[in-house]
């Protein structure tokens, strides 16, 4: 008699290796073969798990169709089947395994399309934080700005694409109703930063400065050191009037800390 | 001297369910239910689409919360499984919990992962007594953490293990009474596995006769044409049907009234087609709480 790992071990490769081999005798056929009942199951998982992919990759499904994007997300279900029982967290390697599916070859942009839908999908879930906005600044004595360590909001992503993802994004959006043609020989690539501002998801396109300067936020706070890489990104970067973009943008958790302490 | 204590910042409707009709809250109705208030006596969420940690599903679960009592119904922890226990799971849910308040939290008679990788499913267990041992072990760890005690639901299956040597009634009955978890008895799932399996619904019933029976789920199923006869797909993707309003009449004859709740996840109705499903059930619950105060 097979032990409860011996059962899950068996089922398991079932589903997701069609290998019925080892749990099959222990199956009861009961008018129907052990076989068309795992087959039931590894249905139900498949099925379960492309539908949460559609749900999250709402564009890429509509850039390549239902047919094409079963056939990506069942060859991505049996490589990266979900490692956690929240399906919130599934999809994070969708983009990737997109880029390296020879299905997709001729779509160089559908990767990077992805990564901006998980991006969106990160954005919408992720923990509430307020922002440190140009009024929170004001509160501050100006000698003091240059030690400030910024934090970026929990919701707050940043992706650069050498292809117009921001205008595809948009362009796919059900209610967009203008001409949704885009010729990827003329159009540039970009840089997007995603963050979620209240309820709602908000896509922005960023200067090579602006990135660079949050990119490297994103690591450390350090203001100065941000400054050097968006100066290195864009000569000439004017980061007072950038921050006060950025800021406008609700970008920054508040509190912000100073290199030594709390705000007061 | 008598202390005023201030008022709670968060208005909060009280947190036990009651033995009346609730909805589950789906993102499609998100909209029309924070807009409209329906009366309907309560809502049952699912615990994983709320671990995200902000944003449209906690800000309208948190403002239905002020409401209407909330129950969690999570599909994800895979109690089941010889895998360790997902700590990370645990912990979301824990927190969950205490942001919601919810007046119950359950989850599944089965397993969902095995190796790290997870089904999106709820898989059927051999009812061994090892597995009864290895589930009830389980239960109890998980209740510990959580601080709190869990219901647990009946799966519908589609396979039986020529190794089960205790009915999934019995074993459902054991693994509850040795963990001091309640029941959540759900009848779509009952039907689907007595019509599949060949089993009695009314030896299912009264296998769990004096059981604690908590709350009870309707639910709609399709039915798919196989070799030998129909299989029944739990797919709640439909109204309930005549059979299982029965059950239904049945269970609430057996154990007296509970909190019922009307599943239907795919393919959903507007919000007034399921209120429609709530109010049937509450006339049933009405019935039987006039006939025993008669």
């Amino acid at each position: 008699m097979p032990s409860l790992a011996d059962t899950q071990r068996g089922f398991s490769a079932a589903v997701f290796a069609s290998d019925p081999g080892s749990i099959r005798p222990w199956i009861r056929a009961n008018g129907l073969s052990p076989e068309r009942r795992l087959g039931l199951y590894r249905n139900n998982t498949f099925l379960g798990l492309s539908e949460a992919l559609r749900d999250g990759f709402p564009v890429v499904h509509r850039l390549v169709g239902t047919e094409f994007f079963d056939a990506l997300a069942r060859s991505f279900v049996a490589e990266h089947p979900p490692r956690s029982g929240c399906l919130l967290d599934y999809g994070a390697e969708f983009p990737a395994s997109i880029a390296g599916s020879e299905l997709a070859a001729s779509l160089p942009y559908l990767p990077d399309v992805a990564r901006l839908e998980w991006a969106w999908h990160e954005a919408f879930h992720a923990a509430e934080a307020p922002a440190f906005g140009v009024a929170e600044l004001a509160a501050v004595p100006p000698e003091r700005h240059t030690q400030l360590s910024l934090r970026l909001r929990p919701s707050v992503r940043l992706l650069a694409s050498p292809w117009p993802v921001l205008r595809i994004f948009h362009v796919n959006q059900p209610e967009y109703s203008g001409d949704p043609s885009i010729d990827l020989d003329r159009e540039t690539g970009c840089r997007v930063l995603v963050l979620r501002e209240g309820a709602e998801v908000l896509l922005h396109p960023l200067s090579a400065g602006e990135f660079a300067c949050l990119e490297r936020l994103s690591r450390e706070g350090s203001l100065e050191t941000a400054f050097e890489a968006a100066i290195r990104a864009e000569p000439g970067f004017d980061l007072p009037a950038s921050l006060v973009r950025l800021m406008g943008l609700h970008v920054f958790n508040h509190p912000a800390r100073f290199a030594g302490g709390a705000l007061p | 001297m008598a202390v005023v204590l201030p008022a709670p910042c968060l208005q909060r409707a009280q947190g036990t369910i009651p033995a009346s009709a609730g909805i589950g809250l789906r993102a499609e109705h998100y909209h029309e239910v924070a807009e409209t208030r329906p009366t309907v006596g309560w809502f049952e969420a699912h615990s994983e689409n709320y671990f995200g940690g902000g944003g449209t599903p906690l800000r309208v679960l948190e403002s239905l919360r002020a409401d209407y009592p909330v129950s969690l119904h999570g599909v994800g922890m895979s109690l089941g499984s010889v895998d360790p226990l997902d700590e990370r799971h645990l912990t979301r849910l824990k927190a969950l919990i205490m942001r919601i308040e919810p007046g119950l939290v359950s989850e599944h008679l089965s397993w969902g992962s095995y190796g790290g990788c997870f089904h999106n499913d709820l898989l059927p267990l051999p009812y061994t007594e090892e597995a009864l041992d290895h589930f009830v072990g389980r239960l109890t760890r998980v209740q510990e953490f959580l601080g709190q005690r869990l219901l647990i639901e009946n799966p519908s299956s589609y396979l039986e293990f020529a190794h089960s040597s205790l009915p999934e009634w019995e074993f459902l009955a054991e693994a509850t009474r040795r963990s001091g978890a309640g029941i959540l008895l759900d009848l779509n799932n009952l039907y689907v596995s007595c019509r599949n399996h060949r089993w009695d619904t009314h030896e299912y019933l009264r296998g769990l006769a004096g059981g604690p029976i908590e709350e009870l789920h309707l639910a709609g199923h399709s039915q798919r044409p196989m070799e030998h006869g129909d299989l029944l797909i739990d797919t709640h993707d439909g109204p309930v049907c005549r059979e299982v309003w029965a059950l239904y009449v049945e269970a609430l004859t057996a154990f007296g009234p509970k909190p019922t709740l009307i599943e239907w996840d795919a393919r959903l109705p507007p919000l007034a087609e399921l209120l429609v499903e709530a109010r049937t059930a509450d006339r049933h619950l009405e019935a039987r709480s006039h006939a025993l105060a008669g």
